[in-house]
Parts: structure tokens; sequence; C-alpha cells
């Protein structure tokens, strides 16, 4: 995987704590974008150092910035969010917003030649801009883990799905072949497969969407991350297996404390799942705040826009003011 | 837009040579633009026979949007592939603009394409657009074919590239040179380019992101001026909600309810329905948790 390269800004954790998003340069910040978090943050670590130590955020964004060096283009500019066992962040935008670019630096897995060019992200409290390509590895899926969109393309098609959710576990936890199945029938027991048995069994291409989208779920979870960023993750399933994921996710959140990050255009799957939500246009975190604040009462027209749009070209046409309440 | 289009070789006698301003809001025979009764397909040999439509029935009129929802394996796409000719039904009976298609063979399918009575949009604009053909191309063939004269069929491309807000400048353009959304919206002015009586779209805005599904859906919502049926096939309630003047649900391959959107949105009848509004996350409003759901799906039959 690519290490994040060509950083040119690197702070201190401490310093990088007290950073809050710099104005200078950028639109003004919409209202709910301020220096606080508009939610107050238990679990978001003191800046001073020597207050208690507490435990540090499981992921943590301060004013990414991120360049494509290729062509010199600043494509993100400053995202900034904690996160706290149990709590999920939602971002939305169009395509080009920067909300992948900005996930796919969480994970260390920027394309070549893109790089974070501003601000850091923490992982567990480790700045990643000093992790080697193997420290990486450790993180990725026990500390960080992802779901994206097309669950087909991330199996291997020749390999039956227990398989290649045994081996995570095998490589991850160092468990045996043994042990290792019968966590395997647990994860796919877990994301309420039924027949975890024959499930296990297939291969993916003996699996409906939903269904693969489910062992992914499992596959991502299976090294107890504390972290799980999902990317358009439920947006190609049908609208009963969608429910069913995203009550999955609500309940990995609930019952083993798994921080999400969501990605999705879909405001209304932001809206059933976050705490917070960011509103991203070209790179520019236009809008930030708790979920109902931003969605119910948008302040920067460009959320109005998203969300007017959500009304007139979608379910929510045919809602009666009534059932607003 | 173009004059009197001159009618090509393979025009049928009675497509009449209509002037496209204005357009038709009334199909040329007084009824529905699409008439689908009791319809069944099937796949497979007799042997290992697969039903995948089991009786349905539905009315496009023309100038109206009806959305076709339904999951994985409920037959919508089938029932897509049905009106466009591509399966051929096994019972029932398809009729498009007044005539009765429901056995017609490759050829007469080819020239009811060719007089571009019905059209279509798929979820991949790459689908309906030929990777090698430019933007201008794929806008103008439909028309060349027919014999319009160059100079006016290009009129027409640029005509519908501003009805679907793209410049004229990517006329020159291949679908790989443009963005999935830029792509789409040629798609469906490509689809348009024939003045069609009906338009099949099958999950024309999936693959699409907010902004882009909203233009698309904008532009559709435009075209119900014009007469045109659209038949809006989406596993995606919000979309379908958002465009559709009524909603036929498919579950199975028959069909559970049929009424305007808001009611089958706001008053759903049947439990699978049910099952469908209820899931679907909204911004406002719970959905239904995974005890209703069941509740919901033990009310069905299959």
């Amino acid at each position: 995987m690519t290490p994040s390269t060509g950083r040119t800004v690197t702070r201190g954790p401490g310093e990088a704590r007290t950073a809050v998003p710099r104005s200078t340069g950028r639109r003004p910040a919409a209202p709910h974008t301020g220096p606080e978090p508009a939610v107050p943050d238990a679990g978001r670590p003191p800046g001073v150092p020597h207050a208690v130590p507490a435990a540090p955020s499981p992921l943590s964004l301060r004013d990414v910035r991120i360049t494509d060096h290729a062509t010199g283009r600043k494509l993100v500019h400053g995202v900034t969010f904690d996160l706290t066992p149990g709590r999920t962040v939602g971002i939305v935008g169009e395509s080009g917003s920067g909300k992948t670019l900005t996930c796919r630096a969480a994970l260390g897995i920027l394309p070549a030649h893109f790089g974070i060019s501003g601000g850091s992200i923490e992982i567990d409290g480790t700045d990643i801009g000093t992790l080697t390509p193997r420290a990486w590895t450790a993180l990725r899926g026990s500390t960080v883990s992802a779901v994206f969109q097309d669950p087909a393309s991330y199996l291997n098609p020749s390999i039956r799905v227990g398989r290649q959710i045994a081996e995570v576990v095998r490589v991850k936890q160092g468990l045996g072949r043994r042990a290792a199945h019968e966590r395997v029938l647990g994860l796919l027991r877990a994301v309420h497969l039924r027949d975890p048995e024959r499930v296990q069994g297939q291969y993916p291409h003996e699996l409906s969407g939903g269904m693969l989208q489910r062992i992914l779920i499992a596959t991502a979870v299976a090294a107890g991350p504390r972290v799980l960023i999902a990317d358009e993750a439920t947006t190609a399933l049908d609208v009963t297996v969608q429910a069913e994921v995203l009550d999955l996710l609500a309940e990995l959140r609930r019952t083993t404390g798994l921080a999400l990050v969501v990605v999705s255009h879909d405001l209304a799957v932001v809206a059933r799942l976050c705490d917070e939500v960011l509103v991203m246009r070209d790179g520019e975190v236009v809008e930030q705040g708790p979920t109902r604040t931003v969605l119910h009462h948008p302040r920067h027209p460009y959320t109005r826009l998203l969300v007017d749009e959500h009304e007139q070209y979608g379910l929510d046409r045919f809602r009666t003011p009534e059932e607003d309440a | 837009m173009t004059g009197t289009p001159r009618l090509g070789a393979d025009a049928a006698p009675d497509a009449p040579a209509s002037p496209a301003v204005p357009p038709n809001s009334l199909s040329a025979h007084g009824g529905p633009v699409l008439r689908i009764s009791d319809l069944h397909a099937h796949y497979g040999t007799r042997a290992r026979r697969r039903t995948v439509l089991a009786g349905v029935s539905l009315e496009v009129a023309a100038g109206e949007t009806v959305g076709l929802i339904g999951e994985t394996g409920s037959g919508k796409s089938t029932l897509a592939r049905c009106v466009l000719g591509l399966v051929r039904p096994s019972a029932g009976s398809l009729v498009l603009d007044g005539e009765d298609v429901t056995r017609h063979g490759h050829r007469q399918w080819r020239a009811l394409r060719r007089r571009g009575v019905v059209q279509y949009v798929f979820q991949d604009p790459l689908r309906s657009l030929d990777p090698d053909l430019t933007v201008a191309e794929s806008l103008t063939e439909p028309l060349l074919v027919r014999g319009t004269p160059w100079t006016e069929a290009e009129q027409r491309a640029r005509t519908l590239l501003d009805r679907v807000r793209l410049d004229p400048g990517l006329l020159t353009r291949q679908p790989a040179e443009l963005s999935g959304g830029q792509r789409q919206r040629v798609a469906v002015a490509r689809a348009l380019v024939t003045e069609p009586r009906l338009v099949v779209l099958d999950e024309p805005v999936s693959a699409l992101d907010s902004a882009n599904r909203v233009r698309i859906l904008r532009i559709l919502k435009e075209l119900r001026g014009d007469g045109v049926a659209l038949l809006f096939i989406s596993h995606d309630l919000g979309s379908v909600a958002g465009v559709a003047d009524r909603i036929t649900v498919l579950h199975g391959g028959t069909l559970a309810e049929t009424g305007t959107a808001a009611d089958v949105i706001n008053r759903p009848r049947h439990p699978y329905t049910r099952l469908l509004v209820r899931s679907a996350p909204t911004l406002h409003g719970t959905p239904a948790d995974r005890a209703e759901r069941d509740s919901l799906r033990a009310q069905l039959t299959h």
C-alpha cells in the first residue's frame, strides 16, 4: 500500500490536537463550522498535556488537506472531525467533493502521487505520518477498516467466502484453523446471515449483493477494528437489504463500540446513522454539525440545496407535515 | 426542432409525419402508449423453466411517468426487456402505440425501433451509447438512417444537448471522455432524438451521485409536457417517488400494488409495499425496525 507520501506539514500530536481549522484563504466558515465541534465530544482528547490522559480518539482528523502532487491541485481543503467509540460521522457531497479521498487518507491508501499536504490524521493517538508501511498493515483491519460500494470486487471469485474471512482472522489474530472456522461462523451469524455453515462454503458468485456486502462487513470487523469506514456501502443494495445493513452497522456500533465514518450521497442514510455530518463541496467542508441540526435546519446554501433536492426528488416528496413531528 | 422528418424506407405507412412542435399530447390512436395485459415470461427450457413474470398488467399514457418498483428478482428488468422486444413474453399481450407487438419477430421489432417508437436508457450509459461514436454521431445516427438531412439532424442534436443541459462543445467527444453524469444525460438525449412515444428507463440514476441524479430526474419531469410516456424502472423507491405520477410495485414476478405515487407511498396497502416504504430511510420520520420488517415479511405469501 502507498504510505502517505509528500507530506509537507508535520505537526506534533499535541499541537495538532489543539489546532483549529484555519479560515484564512477559505470561504467564510458556515455557522455550524466553528472551532468547537457543535456536539459535546466526551472522548475528545484534551489538548493540554498535563490533563488526565483519556483514551485517544480512535480516529481524529485535524484540518486535513490533500494535494495531487502530479498536478499541484489541492483537492481537500481542511477536514476536521473526531471519532469516539460508538460515534458516527457522516460525510455527504457529490462526486469530486473529496469525501472518498478523505477516507482513503485515513486508511493510508491515497492513490499514487496524492499526499496529505497539511493538517494531521491520528489513529489511536498515533500520527499516521510516522507510520511505516509495516505499521500500516498492522493497523488496517485491526484498528481502522473499511467497506465500499461494490462488494463483489473485494472478494476473490475463486475462493470460498469462508476461507477469505478465515484468512483475515488467522493473519490478524493468529488463530488456528479450527478456531478461525468457529470465528467465521460467529461473524456470519453476527451479520445475520442465515445458515452460516452453508454460506461460508459458497463462492462469491453464488451469493446476492446484500449477502456479499454483509460478508464484507463481517470481514471488515473480523479483527475487531475500532473504526469502520463505510463508503457508499449500501448504495447499490435493494431497499429492504439496505435496511438490514444499516441496522447491522447500528447494532455493531451499539454492541462493540465501533466508531463509524459513513460516506453517502444519500442524506437519508446519513440521517439514519450519524451523530455528526460534514457537508463537502469541491474539497471544502461547507457545513458541519449535529446531523439533525444540519439536515433539518441547514444554514449553508449548498446544504439547503441538497436538502431541498432530496425532499423534492425523493420519498420525502410525499411526506405530510404532520409526519415531521 | 426538426421540420417534417423524411420517412425512410423502413417507416411504417401508418406512422404520421407528425411535426415536432407542438408534440402530440395524446397517442395517435387515443389509448395508452403502452398497455401490458397479463404478461407472463419464462426463462430456461421446459425441464428447468423459471417463471419471471406471472401475469403483470400496466398502462402508461402519453405524457405520463409510471414508476415500476421492484427489488432484485422481481422481474422488473425482464419486463423492460419485453417492452423493448428483447425478451419474448410467453403469454399475455403487449400493445405499443396501438400496435399489438406481442408476437412480433426480430424484423418487426427492428422496424419499430428504427421508427423510434420506443427508446431506452439503461443504468450504465455505456450500454446505451456506442463507445466508438462521438456524441454528435450517437445523437444524429437514428435520424440519418431515417433520411433526415445532416444539417437538420445536427441542429436537433444541439437542441437536445441543450435540453439535457450539456454544452454543445461535447458534441465531438466520445463517451469515454465524459463523466458518468454527462454520459447518462447524453443517453437521455439519444433516447429522445427520434421523438419516441415511450422511453423505458431501467435504473437510469442508480449509478449517479445525488447532483447528477437530480439533474436527470429534473430533465425527466420536464419531458411530461412533450407527451412522451416514461416507464421508470428502479429498485430505488426515492428516485421513483421523485418523478412518477403513478407507481406499480412488482414482487416476485407479480404485481403487488399499483396506484398514484402519493397513495402508494403514503398509504401502501400491500404488505410488500409497506415493507419497501417502511424500509427506506427518509430525512424525517423513523423507518421500521427489524421486528416490524419481519412481521411485514411474514405477511407475504412468497
